[in-house]
């Protein structure tokens, strides 16, 4: 054995693989490290000395310090441990690591050394292992083959999904099994055959199989194991039945096609795209001279290089390019032969039919060539021939209109010539063929060409000269004459030959005369006149209006003589106006009669007859104009005028109407008796001639401001009509307007006016002394009341003086000679005293009393309902020991005197006051009502009321209905009242009850009139 | 000594029982001291001008004059215009005293320039204490230019 040093050793652990450390047991520090650990973890061994295991452990559960001591501890007790740890390093970076523990003893010392291997590669490896096997089962087990693992003896090592739901068991039962019990018997061994053959072979084989009516496609490969060596297959197997089934199919249709390719009387070849041949049938072979399997996939072109200049190759072309089928006809002169061809587009490429027509194209030919002799024959007839031909021949089974419309399909011009050809605007007969009839005969929409048509298919086509309208080349209208001939073989028609003329000219000349008899015709048929055509006298001719006035019918009238419809009265004078017209009186001659209706009822006819050649004969043109309406309205018209006539001569003024130049219109009776003249050759007047200088100078003045004026002027002027005798004229000139309002005339009227004027004289005259009169009244009246003004005066005044003595020195008797008087002395002066005292207030009111009636009113609004609380308070206030109850309702305030009707109010709530004192409870209540133009005031009290019996008496002056013993007054209040309420406009009334009470009403009109 | 000096009143009344209350009214309440009675309206003008059965005596001016407008020869309103025109006489206070209410009357009085116009009163009561403020005022209360 080699002894090793220190260094040496120090050398050896520093070169070994792996990280080392060593731990002493007892403290659990790190005594020793090699270099590796070192590296490993990024630190210098002075570093690492100072650590300790929680330095190196993560704190990633379980590989935590704590379980690390564990391990150590383990490694004590049950010696080496190998694990596989996370650690990390003082960077902080963590991977994994294995650790093998071992205990060891140095110097006696119990240590355990670590040894730490990196594995971080080992653990991606292993995750990347487990990545791609993960994947591998993934795409095993997602396969949509079923995928078995099988040994040679058949049985299963592993499946895939698709295996496991294709048997529906699970892996566990699948796993060891043999495939024998899975698939039928003689697939199995078939299967197993394979397998073997391919652990042995070590190829894989590819083969299809089926059973239970399903079919599988099955690959087997074998499995090398890492030697090289084979001793288990994968087997792919596919379900193919669908697209098996579907193959066969079309396996079918195209063993069916190739039978009727090969079958058909036709040639037929395929071309792709690129034109080379995809089919040839036999008989194409024969034509195009070629095997036709050989021929397949060959080119067109390069196998028959002739070809190519040929016309059919450009058709071939068109199809391929376009898609769009043709059918061309082609002269093969190898085999001389003519062949249908038929090309159309396939989703490859072309495909084409040939039809031999050679014996139909000979027929042809020899046709072609007697048309041709047919043909000059036919161009050089002065007619226009034409023959139509079918594309194909139209039964005559079909309707008209069927018929008409195959005419239009399948027609054309097979031939014609320059004529018929021009008689449509074209030059030469060639223009024309082929052509169909909508190009050149008409348009099919038009109904009058199918008319046409379908009349020729009627007649079942054979018209012979039938004259009909057509259009030709340049749209204008043209008339033929037609002859028509069909040919018809088997109830079918083959073709037509058509000849036509032109007879346009003709045609207009004589619609041009049927033209103008139509609107001569129409001319009398919308007469509203009646017309008649006699010659000699006899009905020729009578128009509708006619045969409806009379009531006769058209066979009653014609022939017979006119005169016998005349009224007889009239017969005389018609025939000679007939006679005149006859004899030639050039004037056409207008005159009115009457004729009979059927049913004898005599008519009023205006008659204009004249003279005029009819079928080239003289006749006469009669217009009979039925004048009923008009002679009723002359009627009319003299009846209003009579009426008129009748009123104006009525009227007892001067009417006259005069035209512009004052000749006159219409006079009434009046006016011409007054100037004497004769009514009925009043036109023959003018208004100038009768009339006096100074009459007329007026009237003209008046007749020309009216006409300026050009309207209604009002006249007025004295004239001295007789000798003497001045009148007074009142009256108009009033223009006339016609029906467009310019003035033709002037209307007169005047009336003699003289007596009224006379009475206005008179009202004037009674209006003046009555005036007179007022004026004197009236200053006898102000002299009235200035008297009363000073005795007013003087009584106010001059009355009371005395009065104020004898109440003075009564007073003055009463205190100096109080002693001296005994009771009947005292009752004596207070008597005396009373008494002057009522003298005074009887002098005040009755100076009132008579100022009443001078003072001026002034009326203003008064607020009444305040006035009569204001005036209640102040009376109140005189009884300032009673129990008041008093109402007072909203009064409507009035126009009045506020002065004068204050005074009502005072009095009258005095009064009211005044007779309730003597009750326990003095009662008032106010209130008003009003109606549409016055107002009514109540002031009702529970007073001592009055007899109604004198009611009378109760505005009285001085006048009383109490005993002054029960209530004081002088009596003049009332009166004063009303006078007041006179002086208003109004009325005052009262109700009373005795004991109960008294209500006193005044009435005061809204709107007073002074 | 001269009786006229003190006049505190000069009364101008027609009517002789009116004078009559009027004077016993004065008298009994004590206030006025002298009173002069003229009965007609030239009279009275005979004093204020002290001539005719005046002469003798000095201008005697009274502290007031009561008035009355209905007076024979010159009528009250007359002799107060005549006294509010003189320059001498118009500072004295007049007092129309009179039964007139007549409201022309009131305002021709107000106009000539009247202190004060008073209605007489019929009743006597009223009348004496009618007098009494008027004497009551005039004299009393009413401060009047001194001469």
């Amino acid at each position: 054995m080699l002894q090793l040093k220190i260094d040496s050793i120090r050398e050896i652990l520093d070169s070994i693989h792996d990280a080392l450390f060593i731990v002493e047991k007892k403290s659990k520090k790190i005594v020793y490290v090699n270099r590796l650990m070192c590296k490993m973890f990024n630190c210098s061994i002075k570093h690492a000395l100072t650590c300790n295991i929680s330095n190196i452990c993560s704190d990633i559960k379980p590989y935590t310090d704590k379980e690390f001591n564990r391990k150590l501890s383990k490694t004590t007790k049950e010696g080496k441990q190998v694990f596989e740890w996370i650690v990390r390093n003082p960077k902080g970076k963590v991977f994994w690591v294995e650790i093998v523990l071992n205990n060891i003893t140095i110097d006696n010392n119990k240590y355990i050394i670590a040894f730490i291997r990196d594995i971080s590669d080992r653990k991606n490896s292993e995750k990347e292992k487990q990545n791609s096997l993960a994947l591998l089962q993934a795409i095993f087990d997602s396969s949509l083959d079923a995928i078995g693992i099988v040994d040679n003896q058949g049985k299963f090592i592993n499946g895939n999904k698709t295996l496991l739901a294709r048997w529906d068991k699970k892996t566990k039962h699948l796993i060891g099994q043999s495939a024998n019990k899975i698939l039928p018997e003689p697939i199995f061994i078939e299967r197993l055959k394979y397998t073997q053959n391919v652990i042995k072979t070590k190829k894989a084989v590819r083969f299809t199989d089926h059973y239970n009516n399903q079919w599988f496609e099955v690959s087997i490969s074998p499995v090398l194991e890492l030697d090289g060596s084979v001793n288990k297959v994968a087997m792919f197997s596919r379900n193919i039945t669908e697209q098996k089934e579907l193959s066969d199919k079309i396996g079918v249709e195209r063993d069916h096609i190739v039978d009727v390719l090969e079958s058909m009387s036709d040639a037929f070849i395929s071309l792709d795209k690129n034109w080379c041949f995809v089919y040839m049938n036999a008989k194409a072979g024969h034509i195009f001279k070629r095997d036709p399997k050989k021929i397949i996939g060959k080119n067109i072109w390069e196998e028959f290089p002739e070809a190519i200049g040929m016309p059919f190759r450009k058709y071939y072309e068109k199809v391929m390019k376009t898609k769009i089928p043709i059918n061309i006809e082609e002269y093969n002169p190898l085999d001389d032969q003519w062949l249908e061809n038929t090309i159309t587009p396939t989703r490859i490429g072309i495909s084409v039919f040939f039809h031999d027509i050679s014996a139909r194209k000979k027929v042809e030919m020899a046709l072609l060539k007697s048309e041709e002799r047919y043909r000059s024959f036919v161009q050089c007839s002065g007619e226009g021939i034409c023959l139509f031909e079918f594309e194909k021949p139209i039964s005559l089974k079909l309707s008209l209109k069927e018929q008409v419309k195959a005419l239009y399909k399948y027609g054309y011009v097979g031939a014609c010539n320059d004529k018929f050809a021009e008689m449509y605007g074209f030059s030469k007969g060639d223009e024309l063929v082929g052509k169909k009839l909508a190009e050149f005969h008409g348009s099919d929409n038009n109904p009058e060409n199918i008319a046409a048509l379908t009349n020729v298919a009627a007649s079942n086509y054979r018209i012979v000269n039938e004259v009909t309208d057509e259009i030709d080349k340049n749209g204008n209208k043209m008339y033929v004459s037609n002859n028509i001939f069909g040919i018809i073989e088997d109830g079918y028609l083959k073709r037509v030959w058509a000849s036509q003329n032109d007879v346009t000219e003709q045609k207009r000349i004589t619609k041009t005369l049927e033209e103008s008899e139509k609107k001569y015709r129409l001319l009398i048929e919308s007469a509203t006149d009646s017309i008649v055509i006699l010659k000699d006298g006899l009905v020729q001719y009578v128009n509708h209006v006619l045969i409806e006035l009379s009531g006769y019918t058209e066979e009653e009238l014609i022939g017979k003589s006119f005169i016998d419809f005349v009224a007889v009265e009239e017969r005389e004078k018609v025939l000679a106006y007939h006679k005149k017209r006859m004899e030639g009186e050039i004037k056409p001659i207008r005159y009115e009669t009457y004729a009979h209706k059927k049913n004898g009822e005599k008519v009023p006819f205006e008659i204009v007859s004249s003279v005029y050649t009819y079928k080239e004969e003289k006749a006469n043109l009669v217009f009979m104009r039925d004048i009923s309406e008009r002679k009723r309205a002359e009627e009319e018209i003299r009846k209003s005028r009579l009426l008129l006539r009748t009123m104006i001569d009525s009227l007892n003024l001067w009417l006259a109407v005069v035209d512009l130049e004052g000749n006159y219109l219409i006079a009434n009776q009046y006016y011409t008796k007054t100037f004497n003249l004769s009514l009925n050759l009043i036109e023959n007047h003018k208004f100038e001639e009768h009339f006096e200088p100074e009459l007329f100078k007026k009237h003209k003045a008046f007749k020309d401001q009216c006409l300026i004026e050009e309207k209604t002027i009002n006249v007025y002027y004295e004239l001295e009509f007789e000798k003497g005798k001045i009148i007074n004229v009142f009256g108009n000139y009033t223009p006339l307007r016609d029906n467009n309002g310019k003035i033709f005339g002037i209307s007169i009227a005047l009336m003699d006016i003289t007596k009224q004027k006379e009475i206005e004289r008179q009202i004037l005259v009674l209006n003046q002394t009555l005036e007179d009169r007022v004026e004197k009244r009236t200053t006898q009246l102000e002299n009235a009341n200035k008297e009363l003004e000073a005795f007013a005066y003087s009584v106010s005044h001059d009355l009371r003086a005395p009065l104020r003595a004898i109440s003075g020195f009564t007073k003055i008797l009463y205190e100096d000679y109080f002693e001296k008087f005994d009771e009947e002395g005292k009752r004596l002066g207070n008597i005396i005293l009373n008494e002057t005292i009522r003298m005074g207030q009887l002098i005040d009111d009755l100076l009132q009393f008579s100022r009443l009636g001078r003072t001026a009113m002034h009326l203003s609004l008064v607020n009444m309902k305040q006035m009569a609380q204001q005036i209640f308070e102040e009376t109140k206030k005189q009884y300032p020991d009673k129990e008041v109850h008093f109402v007072l309702a909203d009064l409507l305030p009035v126009k009045v005197d506020i002065g004068l009707i204050r005074q009502v109010w005072i009095n009258l709530l005095s009064n009211a006051f005044k007779f309730s004192a003597k009750k326990e409870k003095i009662e008032i209540n106010i209130s008003c009502i009003q109606n549409k133009n016055e107002i009514i005031y109540s002031i009702q009290d529970n007073g001592a009321g009055f007899d109604m019996k004198y009611i009378d008496k109760l505005f009285g002056v001085f006048q009383r209905l109490h005993n002054p013993k029960d209530f004081q007054g002088t009596g003049v209040g009332l009166a004063i009242v009303q006078r007041i309420i006179a002086r208003h406009d109004g009325r005052i009334w009262a109700e009373s009850e005795i004991k109960k009470g008294t209500t006193f009403y005044f009435l005061i009109p809204k709107h007073i009139q002074l | 000594m001269n009786k006229f000096n003190s006049i505190d009143i000069l009364l101008v009344e027609d009517n002789p029982q009116d004078a009559e209350l009027i004077m016993r009214t004065l008298k009994k309440n004590h206030i006025a001291n002298e009173i002069f009675i003229v009965y007609d309206g030239e009279e009275a003008l005979d004093f204020l001008y002290s001539r005719n059965q005046y002469t003798d005596q000095n201008n005697h001016i009274p502290k007031v004059i009561f008035l009355d407008i209905k007076l024979p020869k010159v009528n009250g309103l007359e002799i107060l215009k005549i006294v509010k025109a003189d320059e001498n006489l118009r500072h004295i206070p007049v007092v129309m005293l009179t039964s007139s209410v007549e409201d022309p009357d009131i305002k021709k009085a107000y106009e000539y320039g009247a202190n004060s116009y008073v209605v007489k009163p019929v009743d006597f009561d009223s009348f004496c204490s009618t007098i009494n403020s008027l004497d009551m005022y005039w004299l009393v209360v009413n401060q009047s230019p001194k001469k």
